[in-house]
């Protein structure tokens, strides 16, 4: 009895054993779906990471697929590379900052399968369009005021258009003058000859949406911006005799003091911001500067806190001008007086100017994902 | 008479009893394990196709297709992907059949579930006795949408999810008198295919 007793136990415990591997292989299987989740999250985050680096890097980081970059992400690897597709229809230089590129992203990640202890691994296809992102906001008018705190007047020959200044449907037209209320609009409806605002649109609209933010918060970013020009004058002295951008390289420059330009400057192209106790003159009667007898500046000109622009020659804004105050709660109030020869012309393609130029200094890419293939 | 030879094989008797109940039990657990062992492998080979395919709807080399869906019932999705990135969309089809059973199945609560691609079916006959597709149009929902859903609602559809039930062909019953007692096995995903979500 004892020996058949014996036997009985010996094999139930070899059937024992063989229930336990069995129950070992049902958990393998729940524990590698598991992993194959973990797998396609790793490449999923590897693929943001590339959107980082491509952009901290300007593009120049470029993992190709003879080289990938391979990058531990919670203790496994990844191996990612991208293809970089121009946009089909590019713009000139320098426009052809602002074209959509289309990236695709090539992610792998690795797991083991418990079951078999097998390496298998999950690709990821992921593709975007890339764009450069400038922040500069779209130019609606001529010359915009988003802020009720000014007065204005104007003499002499100048005036402000919203016309279409290029080949007919390059540009729309648009009104000359934008205010942000429609108090503010009669009142430079009053103080204004209609014959110096000349638009096929209106000579003057308000705009309830028009608002200095988030163009405050662009501004703030660009002075702090290594490409920026400062000019001040501890750096530069009254007479500026620098350059404010060419048509190839359109840059972003800040006046903060009083400044003359006397250096035969005749044009400027990108982003120009006049800011508190700023003023520009632009002073013809000088030797230096009679090239052309005039200087054009081709973009966004902005008059944070300080309205100063004073032309004896015949300055030319082609693109537009905004005024605003960075804080709304101060009291200041803004004199704008457009005098002598100066011609404010609306412009979509200078507007073009200026978005390169702030793209170039914030070096951000937006990326709009396309599909996904996994 | 000797009681203590008598005692001894009562004892013996009942130690034998025990000995042999205990023996049907692990021997019926196994089985049961066993069993189960082959339907998740079954329940496997189904699930990594779905798992490839349903991820895939809406997707085209360097664009999401306009129209993702042909048919987003409870039992029968039908869904457009360029399944393996190449030139061509396909259109890929998933259907259940509840009202039928597969020739030859010995279980009689198994089904028909067919896989077809631009035509080209394919019966995966594993054993599948449920099959529901549920759609979602906001991600962690818990109501899902009416079945079957209406074409112009095809593009609030954000996540689908998807529950089927394998059973074994064969009957695995404790007793004799006891009958239709077959191992299930039950897998659930909720899918987020990426080129659903509304950019």
């Amino acid at each position: 009895m004892l020996i058949l007793s014996t036997g009985a136990i010996i094999i139930l415990g070899i059937m024992q054993v063989g229930i336990h591997s069995q129950r070992s292989a049902i958990v393998q299987k729940s524990a590698t779906s598991a992993y194959e989740v973990q797998a396609r999250n790793k490449a999923y985050t590897a693929a943001q990471l590339a959107m980082e680096r491509i952009n901290e890097s300007a593009g120049t980081w470029y993992p190709k697929k003879d080289s990938p970059w391979i990058e531990a992400i919670d203790g496994d690897s990844i191996s990612l590379y991208y293809k970089l597709f121009q946009s089909s229809d590019p713009e000139p230089y320098p426009f052809s900052y602002l074209d959509e590129d289309t990236v695709e992203i090539y992610a792998k990640s690795w797991y083991r399968t418990s079951a078999k202890n097998k390496k298998e691994d999950f690709d990821l296809i992921t593709t975007y369009i890339k764009s450069a992102m400038h922040f500069v906001p779209e130019f609606k008018s001529a010359m915009s005021f988003a802020t009720d705190d000014f007065t204005i007047s104007a003499s002499g020959s100048s005036s402000i258009s919203g016309n279409n200044p290029n080949a007919p449907g390059e540009c729309e037209d648009r009104p000359a003058i934008a205010t942000m209320s429609e108090n503010a609009a009669n009142m430079v409806s009053t103080n204004i000859d209609g014959d110096r605002l000349i638009s096929d649109s209106t000579g003057v609209a308000y705009d309830p949406d028009l608002s200095y933010q988030p163009v405050d918060q662009l501004i703030a970013r660009l002075r702090n911006s290594p490409g920026t020009r400062i000019i001040n004058e501890e750096a530069d002295g009254i007479n500026y005799k620098g350059d404010l951008g060419t048509e190839d390289n359109p840059g972003v420059f800040f006046i903060e003091d009083d400044t003359k330009l006397t250096g035969g400057i005749s044009e400027g192209y990108g982003i120009l911001v006049v800011r508190s106790y700023g003023a520009l003159a632009y002073d013809s009667s000088g030797v230096e500067m009679d090239i052309a007898g005039n200087f054009t500046f081709n973009g966004l000109v902005i008059f944070e806190d300080a309205y100063a622009l004073d032309g004896k020659g015949t300055p030319t804004i082609n693109g537009s001008v905004l005024v605003g105050k960075k804080d709304e709660t101060t009291n200041n109030i803004m004199d704008v007086e457009i005098s002598g020869n100066l011609h404010i012309q609306y412009d979509c393609l200078a507007e073009k100017y200026a978005q390169v130029a702030a793209a170039k200094e914030l070096m951000q890419n937006r990326y709009k994902r396309l599909s996904t293939y996994e | 008479m000797n009681f203590g030879i008598i005692i001894s094989y009562v004892i013996a008797g009942f130690l034998m009893l025990t000995i042999l109940t205990v023996s049907y039990n692990v021997g019926y657990s196994n089985q049961e394990v066993a069993t189960t062992n082959i339907k998740q492998t079954h329940s496997l080979a189904i699930t990594q196709i779905l798992i490839n395919d349903i991820p895939k709807i809406g997707y085209d080399k360097k664009a999401v297709l306009t129209t993702k869906f042909e048919k987003a019932d409870s039992v029968e999705l039908s869904f457009f992907s360029n399944l393996d990135n190449s030139g061509s969309v396909e259109k890929i089809t998933w259907k259940y059949y509840p009202q039928i059973t597969p020739e030859h199945a010995k279980n009689p609560h198994a089904r028909i579930l067919t896989r077809t691609i631009d035509g080209d079916e394919t019966a995966l006959n594993a054993g599948v006795t449920a099959f529901t597709i549920r759609y979602y149009d906001n991600y962690g929902a818990s109501t899902p949408m009416p079945t079957p859903i209406n074409t112009s609602n095809f593009d609030d559809i954000v996540q689908i999810e998807i529950e089927m039930e394998l059973q074994s062909d064969y009957e695995l019953n404790y007793r004799v008198s006891d009958s239709g007692n077959y191992v299930n096995t039950i897998w659930k995903k909720r899918f987020s295919p990426v080129n659903l979500r509304p950019n």
